[in-house]
């Protein structure tokens, strides 16, 4: 008998200093789809985030397809299946295409596939090529829960859905393609839990539970999703992604490089560099300071994944998220080069190569800094920076050593 | 800047900085304590002094 | 009297810190010109390595503070780890504030980056203005707590470093002077003054800690009260 696709075992979590869910038990079998319903704040949105990992527990266990994901004593283990997964957050990536959005989620999945079909009976399938910003909410919404089915849509063994919410901003014609598909992928044996207020949520249910108590029911029985899509590998999926998040927004051009421009530019504006030809340590500082701004400022694509809790969604999915390393040292190593030239009036490759690892370094403890407040409520109200000046001191040091070379 | 003005606004920052911050504290407190004092009276709620490691499963009510 | 010996302990503390106050400026005979660059600015000692001291008992506090939180969900843990940051962040200032102002009398620059001492000891109170801050910028719940309590844990590495670092590297700032070697020697007056000074500041943290914990209980008092008035 195959696995379930996901347990939660006398689960017990907290949200802020109140007891949300307290011995709480769930098991979904492939092919099921547990509807969960209830007032506000009742624990729904909980249970779902509990699942995806997202919360810490203060007893029992998680587990998906009979592996374990997450426990009370703190182990995170990586989900050997992806999963899908819809918060009520949409998740998204603003300045990414729905494209390249899809384009990610599929790659997580190790697949490659077509969605246009899928976008056509949202009705969006002719903005696949706009970017998520310039979506209405409504359109937003309907990426997001295309996100959250995907790893259901592309393969035959079974998978874990988690919806919040999906009909949230949905218009009526949506909801219905959406109940349809809920149905066709529990068919194929997939487990599905759904989080709703909506009555016509519950149509889709082989289970309903309001967190006290769960009743079965028989849905209406469809034909089951068709898979086509193809196997493909992705290697270093999260950096290229990384990448591509940087190239294609620019954003740490706006952000790192500004930065490093604006110290060069006031470094320049006071001292002129022939005059201090005699003090290596001052020159060798005016060099190794845009290199060190640029990881001050921290890695631009964490950035872009804190809007819309991207973040969150890359957490549930994986310990490691998206990130700029190689953009990182590339950008030092260039900096170091025109800071150098400009300053030093000289090359050496050495102090290049260190430059450029100043800001991979720096940047890397900056983000994880920002990344052990992830989990705050007001995370951006955390003043994580503070703690930035630590780096002055390595800094210096390594200013010191590269005067001496 | 003669020895004695570096030692006077020392002194003067660091009188200043103390005396504020327990300022702050003492009034926090009393300003805590009649708070209490008056909502416990509206809610004839008797003053509860315990210390107690929190149970996992308790709720704060 | 309970409620009020938290205050009793600040007063007796800030009592004892004026008394100091008083005895550096008027009593305590000055320093050799020989072995200072600038002998008035050193009577900032006699509040400067008490602060430190000060700040030193106040970070101890958040850290045991923060592993009662983090290993045994204790209330009086999460209690001590906010009053231990605030203390710690005040004397810290205070200690730090005192240095630069020292500094800038005796070595003509208020900070030296090469010293590993001052350096970490800056980090440690840069840590408690971020665990002060952070703390009030959220809501108060588990996750903010474990958050908090993971920094104020694993920060305190630095307490012993520091301490170390003062036997090890003597660079700019001076080695110990009160419990050095032979080479570490003052006054019986300077001595007195600078007792006095330690233990006016460990009164006045101590007064600060049994206030502050008292001030977390009365907030979680009037957040159970409200829970019930709003529940009604």
């Amino acid at each position: 008998m195959a696995e379930p696709v996901l347990e939660l075992v006398n689960v017990t979590v907290r949200r802020g200093m109140g007891v949300v869910l307290r011995n709480f038990s769930l098991t979904v079998n492939a092919g099921d789809c547990v509807v969960l319903y209830g007032e506000n704040g009742v624990g729904k949105s909980t249970v779902i985030e509990t699942a995806a990992r997202l919360l810490p527990l203060e007893e029992g266990a998680v587990k998906h397809n009979g592996s374990l994901v997450c426990d009370a004593e703190g182990r995170s283990v990586n989900p050997v299946n992806p999963f899908g997964l819809t918060l009520q957050a949409n998740c998204l990536v603003p300045s990414q295409t729905i494209q390249q959005q899809l384009d990610n989620v599929v790659a997580i999945c190790g697949k490659s596939y077509d969605f246009n079909s899928v976008l056509e009976q949202y009705n969006i399938g002719n903005r696949r090529n706009d970017k998520i910003a310039h979506l209405s909410g409504g359109q937003q919404r309907k990426v997001a829960v295309i996100c959250g089915l995907i790893p259901g849509m592309v393969s035959n063994e079974n998978r874990l859905i988690l919806l919040d919410e999906p009909d949230s901003g949905l218009d009526d014609a949506s909801v219905e393609v959406l109940i349809e598909q809920i149905h066709q992928l529990r068919n194929l044996g997939h487990g599905i839990v759904i989080a709703s207020h909506d009555k016509r949520m519950r149509e889709c249910a082989t289970s309903l539970n309001n967190l006290s108590d769960a009743w079965h029911q028989e849905p209406n029985h469809t034909k089951p999703w068709e898979v086509s899509a193809t196997k493909k590998s992705y290697p270093l999926l999260r950096t290229k992604i990384g990448w591509n998040l940087n190239f294609t927004t620019l954003v740490s051009v706006q952000r790192n490089w500004l930065a490093a421009l604006l110290v060069m530019g006031c470094l320049l504006s006071i001292a002129d560099p022939l005059g201090l030809s005699e003090n290596q340590m001052i020159l060798m500082g005016f060099t190794l300071a845009p290199a060190f701004t640029m990881g001050l400022v921290g890695d631009p694509v964490f950035k872009i994944l804190m809007e819309q809790r991207s973040v969150d969604w890359w957490r549930a999915q994986s310990n490691t998220i998206p990130n700029s390393y190689l953009e990182s040292i590339i950008s030092g190593i260039i900096f170091t080069a025109i800071a150098m030239q400009i300053f030093i009036q000289s090359t050496d490759y050495r102090v290049i190569l260190i430059g450029g690892f100043v800001t991979l370094i720096t940047s890397f403890i900056v983000r994880f800094l920002q990344m052990s407040t992830v989990r705050l409520p007001r995370n951006n109200a955390v003043f994580i920076r503070l703690l930035t000046p630590v780096l002055i001191l390595p800094w210096a040091l390594v200013v010191d050593y590269c005067a001496s070379l | 800047m003669e020895d004695r003005t570096y030692l006077s606004i020392a002194y003067i920052g660091m009188i200043i900085g103390i005396g504020i911050w327990t300022w702050t504290v003492v009034s926090r407190n009393r300003r805590l304590a009649s708070r209490i004092t008056a909502m416990e009276h509206t809610l004839k709620v008797k003053h509860d002094e315990t210390e107690a490691t929190v149970p996992v499963n308790d709720d704060i009510k | 009297m309970r409620e009020r010996k938290g205050e009793l302990f600040l007063i007796a503390g800030f009592t004892g810190l004026v008394t100091t106050l008083f005895l550096a400026f008027n009593w305590v005979p000055s320093v050799n010109i020989n072995a200072f660059e600038s002998p008035e600015a050193q009577r900032i000692f006699y509040w400067h390595v008490p602060a430190a001291w000060a700040a030193f008992i106040s970070f101890s506090v958040l850290f045991a503070g923060s592993a009662m939180w983090l290993f045994k969900r204790n209330e009086l843990g999460w209690k001590l780890h906010i009053a231990g940051s605030e203390a710690g962040l005040a004397c810290g200032l205070i200690a730090v504030w005192s240095g630069c102002i020292w500094g800038a009398a005796e070595w003509g620059t208020p900070w030296d980056w090469q010293d590993y001492r001052l350096n970490s000891f800056a980090l440690l109170t840069l840590l408690a203005l971020f665990l002060v801050l952070g703390r009030r910028s959220q809501p108060d719940g588990v996750e903010s707590r474990d958050t908090f309590a993971t920094f104020g844990f694993y920060g305190f590495v630095l307490v012993p470093f520091t301490y170390l670092v003062t036997r090890i590297w003597v660079i700019r700032h001076p080695g110990p002077i009160i419990a050095g070697d032979d080479a570490s020697s003052i006054s019986l007056e300077m001595r007195l003054a600078f007792y006095v000074g330690v233990i006016s500041f460990t009164l006045m943290v101590i007064g600060h800690i049994i206030t502050s914990v008292q001030i977390t209980r009365f907030e979680q008092r009037i957040n159970r009260l409200q829970g019930i008035i709003d529940g009604e």
